[in-house]
């Protein structure tokens, strides 16, 4: 079915290009706003990513590996918007929270899960995104050094890295806060 | 499981239920509408994939530094022989110190933006409006044309300024070479070994203000190559110049980015013609300031662009909109007037930026002076021509 609808968007079908693309939004812009770590931002990324997937659509030899190519597109646009955001901050833009705790939540689930937020946040547009694709996508090793177009080896070493970081900005927290529980008590 | 296999666990976790459950509504019927109004790329040749696959295989061709230093050395030699022979068929005299120029359209697609006086549409006409490439011919672009060599095809003269991402030539040898280096003297070097292009000798001279190198490729002197690749290789999307047409080629750095001014024409005689009318319209190209480049580059963005000119009478004053902005204190170096529209109505101007398609926005562009609290960010802000309200503005935390 997917094998069709590629090959007929291939051949200019915008229609069979929507099918093919509209179940596929959500976790593109999913994967976006983890490695951009902005809403509006990860919306122009998707919006881009699909624009230039459909432009260059018929580079694509192999209609089975349309999502992976997607993935390698959207990484892209993402990685261009990083640039973009990093020349300038423009008042109408906020950065928001990642994403909001439940309330059944305990407080120490709450207080890890705003650890986690900040450590995150804090990591380059590298290590997000490997972590995104790994830890969100599912991709495997491989698959994200294709995606990414860098060697295993950088893969896996981003990844350990990204992994220590947000090990060490957690500890990092818990040292910080630990006064004050402790005075609180 | 140990500590590790725990927090990995709990970091997967953490992130899966990080990630937001849906897009914005409407994101991917945007989307859709966006593309509805693009043609597809032409599929590239197998061959031509083949072949670069190849050269990032065999690694391409690699010069020494001791060749590339005398290279460079003998270059720079005959370049100082010829000013004190101060022979050479055509005369090269530097741009004029900048002065304040008649502001007409300031364009942004570049990686520094840049103004330019509009030339009597009669003579030059803008064909091309890309971040790789601005182009300038004598008739419009044909509907057929999508590249600019192209477009050169089918003029007789014209200029563009193009910006230099990983340049590429035509080599001699049978197969293709890695990216040519930017720097100009670099670059020059390069396109004159790797093509074999024969070069008039490289002349310093200076375009506003800027140091610049400049040499002239006469018909029939461009050896194995028939066009520069500004953006990379000769693969999908690659924007060219050509060479195989008269050109006079002028190199030069701003804000870190390589660009190539090409004055050209289809003939020896058309080119000596053509030049004294394209230096009058080239000496008007200046360069801006920090944060106008900030403004426009943002712009561009959505596929927007400001025009200047004179502002009109009875405009209300900006000068309450930007009080206390970006930062209580703050100086204005400038306000100028001018109108924003959308050139690239599929590049969100829908959504973003200050004009929708359609839509002529007049605006006040006001810039500041880089004092301590602005570290080293860009400072501008908006202010609606019109009504006098704030419309957005850029000033610290800079990324």
């Amino acid at each position: 079915m997917q094998r069709d609808l590629v090959l007929s968007a291939q051949v200019g079908d915008v229609d069979a290009y929507s099918t093919l693309t509209a179940g596929m939004t959500d976790r593109l812009f999913a994967a976006a706003r983890l490695i951009l770590g902005d809403s509006d931002q990860a919306a122009d990324a998707v919006q881009d990513a699909l624009l230039q997937a459909w432009l260059d659509l018929r580079s694509l030899r192999d209609p089975e590996r349309f999502e992976a190519w997607m993935h390698r597109v959207l990484v892209r646009t993402c990685y261009a918007a990083a640039r973009r955001n990093r020349k300038r901050t423009v008042v109408e833009i906020h950065m928001s929270q990642m994403v909001e705790p439940s309330q059944t939540d305990s407080q120490a689930s709450i207080a890890l899960h705003d650890q986690l937020n900040r450590a995150f946040t804090r990591l380059s547009t590298d290590h997000r995104t490997v972590l995104a694709l790994v830890h969100y996508l599912g991709l495997t090793m491989t698959e994200t050094a294709s995606v990414i177009g860098v060697p295993l080896g950088t893969v896996q070493s981003r990844l350990s890295r990204a992994t220590q970081l947000m090990r060490a900005a957690l500890e990092a927290d818990e040292r910080r806060l630990a006064p004050v529980v402790e005075g609180v008590r | 499981m140990n500590s590790v296999d725990r927090f990995d666990v709990a970091l997967k976790d953490w992130i899966v239920r990080a990630a937001p459950a849906s897009a914005p509504p409407q994101l991917h019927q945007q989307a859709m509408l966006r593309i509805r109004s693009r043609r597809q790329h032409l599929s590239a040749s197998a061959a031509v994939r083949a072949a670069v696959a190849d050269s990032r295989l065999m690694g391409g061709l690699r010069f020494g530094p001791a060749r590339v230093a005398t290279v460079v050395a003998l270059l720079l030699l005959a370049a100082l022989l010829f000013m004190l022979a101060a022979g050479g068929r055509l005369p090269v005299r530097p741009s004029p110190t900048p002065t304040p120029a008649p502001l007409t359209v300031l364009v942004g697609g570049l990686p520094a933006a840049f103004t330019f006086s509009e030339p009597d549409a009669a003579t030059l006409v803008r064909v091309l409006n890309t971040p790789e490439i601005q182009g300038f011919a004598d008739a419009p672009a044909p509907a057929s044309a999508v590249e600019y060599g192209e477009m050169q095809r089918a003029s007789s003269h014209g200029v563009a300024l193009g910006a230099l991402g990983t340049p590429w030539v035509h080599h001699c040898e049978s197969y293709p070479s890695d990216h040519m280096r930017v720097a100009p003297a670099d670059f020059l070097d390069d396109l004159a070994t790797a093509s074999r292009a024969t070069l008039d000798p490289i002349i310093p001279t200076t375009f506003d203000g800027h140091p610049a190198l400049t040499t002239t490729i006469w018909a029939g002197a461009n050896g194995c190559s028939p066009d520069v690749h500004v953006t990379h290789g000769p693969t999908r999307g690659s924007k060219y110049l050509l060479l195989s047409i008269p050109s006079r080629l002028t190199v030069f750095s701003v804000g870190g980015t390589t660009f190539v001014l090409d004055v050209w024409a289809q003939t020896d005689a058309d080119l000596e013609a053509w030049l004294p009318a394209a230096t009058a319209f080239t000496d008007s190209i200046r360069f801006v300031d920090a944060s106008t480049q900030d403004f426009v580059a943002y712009l561009a963005g959505y596929g927007q662009e400001l025009t200047l000119s004179p502002a009109p009478e009875g405009l209300l004053d900006w000068h309450p909109a930007v009080k206390d902005f970006p930062f209580p204190g703050a100086v204005v170096s400038a306000a100028t007037y001018g109108t924003v529209t959308c050139f690239g109505p599929s590049l969100n101007c829908a959504t973003r930026g200050l004009a929708r398609p359609g839509a002529s926005v007049p605006i006040w562009l006001v810039t500041f002076v880089d004092s301590p609290p602005a570290q080293g960010c860009p400072l501008w802000a908006t202010v609606a021509a019109t009504t006098g309200e704030f419309l957005n503005g850029s000033g610290p935390p800079c990324n």
